[in-house]
């Protein structure tokens, strides 16, 4: 048969994309898929992180100011790069990432330089690279990449099994720095990447029980403890955490323990809300923020320096504007062409929602601290350039073009 | 196509999870969201100004304490400390500075350095060098200020006490206070507050202290706001905190503090200083009383102190010496703080009371044999004359102070007339002073010894004729206070009225409410008194002619307190032999009468054995001062105008 007899026969399925057709790894044409509502809301979240950041700055000292606008100037053609290579290609790459994240983890548990007792990172001249960032990214497109490889297996417990050891390596390199924070944003990501893959419901169920009962035995060991054991090194057999991370854990369940420690960050960053009130103090007039009451006010505080200063309706918008770019995320993913994608997009989202969450409930006093970036909004420029290689991903990804508000 | 469809609903079944999820996130957070800052707003605001705002209090001055002729007491000097600020100084010019210091004032410049790099984390932490540096030491860093970037002085008041010994037992002294009256005065007094302690200082603390004031200032989380004062002692908040934060005062918060008043005593600090002169190298008191309204013009008490030694720096060990108690006490104010047996004098009061009770008369006349006994008991009580003054009216009792007449005059009365009348006028129970520390004294009656005797037999508890007969020449437990038996002369030679002793200028007396002696009653009183002066006719002087005075007509009664028995001094041959502590206390108490303003003089030297020679010629140099020389003292000192130096 020869190859028009074959093309007559069987002709080639229409595709929905003509740029999937091309051959080309990168291609400029892929830019159209950047969602505009997504871009917008990205926009507009940026702004008020340059607006926020701007008022962080005190005393003419505008460093951070000046480093948190340029970094977004220099993610911005990286998105754009991201968006333009074949996605296909990125998920093929991913064992070599992972691979590659993994050394970057052991290096930085040898060589890395430590901060604030808990964050590591690699230096290299004048830059300064966290590797345990970008591995949440490398996290999502790893686990992508054995999904769509196993395909219909996963509904076999032992290649459930095997995703938990995929995660659970970096999770455990990570812990070991140790970050506790990004540690436990793995698994929300494993598990909610999980779900979307197609695994057995009530195989998940169990993990998110056995989960629960873990987490309550914590605390019932977390409990027994006192400050005085704490600090003289004690710790639950199971929960090798240092010192101040298992203190963090027990402020939390008992503020008044630590109010000069991690209670007095959570104490204050509560009195920075509550006195924000309805309305705010107004631009660059927080009391708290000023005076330097609240700490770290423009890394992980940076949400109680917002509340002061704009008050409740703000405030609440700003969670709402949130919710509305995650809710935009998970649409795009609704109309992603193929498995792969969905996975992505949904792991990337998940890396979004839990950073925002735990990050504006720490700061609410739900949460012990344990140091998660909000995302756009806090100073951090590892942390940020993942955000916007994450959505550079959100876009590369395919989509039909019959969706709400479809560009 | 519908193969895409189902596996597309295949998911959305799956990323309703999610999208639920994403929801109640949300949710979740907005909802703690308006815990926070709606529901709970007005606790966290609350919070958030207790965290700024730091009040700081502006210490009110303390008042003077003048006399009302205007000569200071108690006033503020300044005091100037010299303070390091590194912050302002470049890190290069602190060895400069620090040896430049060390010509300056002596202060080795290592320990400067020292200083400098213990407060290297606050570098604008005020460094106190030196306190209280001399005024020339002051003008010396002014001058070399300019070499000396970052070195302060500031200034705050010390008080000061410029007459030293003179009325400080009345005036009293300030310290600062102890933890527990930080505690008991909370909110009141804060640590390096200075409550005064005894006199007046004590007794007016609250009006001397005056109401401090408060200035805001938004503080910063880290780094304390300083306070530093110009020159002039004004308050002003150093611009940038202990790390080098800029502060601003809110200024329309500031609440100005309200000094304390002045204070305005009575005292007569001439009269003062005379008194204490005669007491020298004795121990006693002289108290000074204008009769008609109770003012005290004099109050004497020796062996006394100089205040300044509690307010002045490296006086530690007159301090210690001060404060051990040692006999005799000088802090003690014996006017009103030690009680003594008053001894004869309180003959004047009983003549006074019998006759305004009508038991005797001016001719009433009582045999002194020299003792007398009571029928049907042993006891003989003798009169201090060996063998008797004879037939004596109540005028020759007063004037030579013959004590089987009150013996006999005692027991008319009994002893509830004469605990009422004690209690008219004052005796045996404070007099209300202003003044702390004050005693009540003792004058005994029924009650007090069933009381005190309560533990005893039934017998030991009855009051006898015999305790009457003991309590009717001022012995036995009766005992008074200097400043009681000058209240008893004031009564006398007033018109009968109560008086209020008081040192405040301002203190208005009470209305006399009645008259507790009748005119008749006091002549008679008075014109025994007065006999007891000089001689009146044919009779000849009492006890008290050493206290005679030309010119002017002095009263007075003479007083020797036994503090041991008769027949203990017997044991010595003479006088002489008998040891100082044995020695009676020596009374006098004396008035004025037709000169204004009237005064009423009691004198106690403590073991000076007879009131007529240790005490009556006390009394004439007193009377004599205050209305012959001191006229004309006032003179002088008008035509010589005070300078006018400005007080702090």
């Amino acid at each position: 048969m020869s190859s028009i007899e074959q093309y007559i026969h069987h002709p080639p399925e229409i595709q929905f994309e003509i740029e999937d057709s091309s051959i080309h790894i990168i291609n400029w044409r892929r830019l159209v898929r950047i969602d505009p509502i997504l871009f917008l809301l990205m926009l507009v979240l940026i702004a008020i992180g340059w607006i926020n950041m701007y008022s962080a700055n005190q005393n003419e000292d505008y460093s951070y100011f000046v480093k948190h606008v340029l970094i977004f100037f220099i993610g911005l053609p990286i998105l754009f790069f991201i968006t333009m290579i074949d996605y296909r290609i990125i998920i093929a790459s991913a064992p070599f990432l992972y691979a590659l994240s993994i050394l970057l983890l052991v290096t930085v548990l040898f060589f890395g330089v430590q901060a604030k007792g808990s964050e590591r990172w690699i230096p290299l001249g004048p830059v300064r690279i966290q590797p345990s960032e970008i591995n949440k990214i490398i996290i999502v497109l790893m686990l992508t990449w054995y999904f769509v490889k196993i395909g219909e297996n996963i509904k076999k417990i032992h290649w459930y099994i095997l995703t938990f050891i995929i995660s659970g390596i970096p999770i455990i390199l990570i812990f070991m720095q140790p970050n506790l924070g990004t540690a436990m944003s793995i698994v929300p990501i494993t598990m909610i990447m999980l779900w979307i893959a197609g695994c057995r419901i009530w195989h998940w169920i169990v993990t998110v029980l056995a989960g629960l009962i873990l987490m309550g035995f914590i605390f019932v060991e977390v409990n027994s403890l006192t400050p005085e054991k704490i600090q003289a090194g004690e710790h639950p057999d199971f929960l090798p955490l240092k010192p101040h991370q298992l203190m963090r854990i027990y402020t939390f369940f008992y503020p008044e323990a630590d109010i000069q420690g991690g209670g007095w960050q959570t104490y204050q960053s509560r009195i920075t809300i509550g006195s924000g009130g309805i309305y705010g103090k107004g631009f660059r007039q927080g009391t708290q923020t000023r005076l330097k009451y609240l700490p770290e006010h423009h890394t992980d505080f940076i949400f109680s320096l917002f509340a002061e200063e704009h008050g409740f309706y703000k405030s609440a918008l700003l969670i709402i504007i949130y919710g509305l770019f995650l809710l935009r995320c998970l649409q795009l993913a609704l109309y992603a062409t193929e498995l792969q994608g969905k996975l992505i997009i949904t792991g990337i989202t998940i890396i979004f929602l839990f950073h925002i969450f735990i990050n504006i409930a720490i700061t609410m006093g739900m949460l012990p601290v344990t140091g998660l970036p909000l995302p756009f909004l806090s100073y951090g420029r590892s942390f940020y350039l993942t955000c916007i290689i994450g959505i550079g991903l959100i876009y590369s990804v395919p989509r039909e073009k019959s969706y709400l508000f479809s560009g | 196509m519908s193969e895409n469809n189902t596996s597309k609903n295949k998911f959305f079944y799956r990323f309703i999870l999610v999208i639920f999820i994403v929801v109640s996130s949300i949710t979740i957070l907005i909802f703690r969201l308006w815990t926070i800052q709606v529901r709970d707003a007005e606790l966290y605001r609350e919070k958030a100004e207790n965290n700024r705002i730091w009040p700081q209090r502006i210490r009110a001055d303390r008042g003077k304490i003048i006399t009302r002729d205007g000569t200071i007491l108690a006033d503020n000097r300044p005091s100037a400390d010299v303070v390091f600020v590194p912050g302002d100084c470049p890190s290069e010019h602190y060895k400069n500075v620090a040896e430049t210091i060390e010509n300056l004032l002596n202060i080795p410049s290592y320990w400067i350095l020292e200083q400098i790099e213990n407060f290297k984390a606050e570098p604008f932490t005020q460094i106190t060098i030196k306190k209280d540096i001399s005024r020339s030491d002051w003008i010396r860093i002014e001058e070399n200020s300019f070499q000396l970037p970052g070195i302060y002085v500031t200034v705050q008041p010390q008080r000061r006490y410029p007459l030293g010994n003179t009325a400080g037992q009345i005036i009293g002294y300030i310290n600062e206070t102890t933890r527990d009256e930080l505690i008991l005065y909370e909110g009141k007094y804060f640590p390096g507050d200075f409550i005064g302690r005894t006199g007046i200082e004590r007794y007016y603390e609250n009006i001397l202290k005056g109401i401090d004031g408060y200035m805001t200032v938004t503080k910063y989380a880290s780094g304390r706001p300083q306070l530093r004062t110009d020159r002039y002692g004004n308050l002003l908040l150093v611009r940038k905190d202990t790390r080098g934060h800029l502060l601003t005062e809110e200024t329309e918060q500031r609440q100005p503090p309200i000094p304390g008043k002045d204070l305005v005593l009575t005292l007569d600090i001439q009269l003062q200083e005379l008194c204490e002169n005669l007491l020298t190298s004795q121990q006693g008191s002289i108290v000074v009383v204008e009769a008609d309204t109770g003012a005290v013009l004099a109050m004497a008490s020796s062996p006394n102190y100089d205040p300044n030694i509690f307010v002045t720096k490296g006086k530690d060990a007159e301090r210690l010496e001060l404060l051990q108690n040692k006999q005799p006490n000088r802090m003690t104010n014996r006017a009103i703080s030690e009680q003594y047996p008053p001894g004869s004098i309180f003959k004047v009061f009983l003549a006074a009371t019998a006759l305004e009770k009508g038991v005797i008369n001016s001719k009433t006349t009582f045999s002194c044999p020299g003792f007398f006994k009571i029928g049907g008991t042993g006891r003989e009580w003798k009169c201090w004359q060996k063998y008797g003054h004879g037939s004596v009216t109540v005028r020759e009792a007063l004037a030579y102070s013959c004590d089987v007449f009150f013996y006999n005059v005692g027991l008319k009365l009994g002893v509830d007339t004469i605990s009422e009348y004690c209690h008219k006028i004052g005796l045996g129970e404070k007099t209300g002073i202003d003044l702390p520390g004050e005693v009540p004294g003792l004058i005994p009656d029924r009650v007090w010894k069933a009381k005190i005797n309560a533990h005893k037999p039934v017998w030991e508890q009855k009051w006898y004729p015999g305790d009457t007969v003991n309590l009717s020449i001022g012995q036995g437990s009766c005992a008074t206070t200097p400043l009681q038996n000058a209240i008893l002369m004031a009564t006398i030679i007033n018109g009968g009225h109560r008086i209020y002793p008081h040192l405040n200028a301002d203190f208005v007396p009470p209305r006399p409410e009645e008259q507790i002696f009748s005119k008749k009653t006091l002549d008679l009183v008075m014109e025994g008194m007065k006999l007891c002066v000089e001689p009146i006719g044919e009779a000849r002087a009492g006890t008290g002619k050493l206290a005679k005075v030309d010119g002017i007509t002095v009263i007075g009664k003479t007083g020797s307190a036994q503090i041991m028995s008769l027949e203990h001094h017997k044991k010595y041959k003479s006088e002489e032999e008998i040891p100082w502590e044995m020695k009676d206390h020596a009374w006098f108490v004396a008035g004025v009468i037709d000169k204004t303003p009237k005064i009423a003089i009691c004198i106690l030297v403590e073991h000076g054995h007879h009131g007529s020679s240790a005490a009556a010629p006390l009394a004439q140099k007193i009377i004599h001062f205050f209305y012959n020389e001191k006229p004309k003292k006032d003179v002088q000192l008008i035509a010589k105008e005070p300078t006018g130096e400005k007080n702090y």
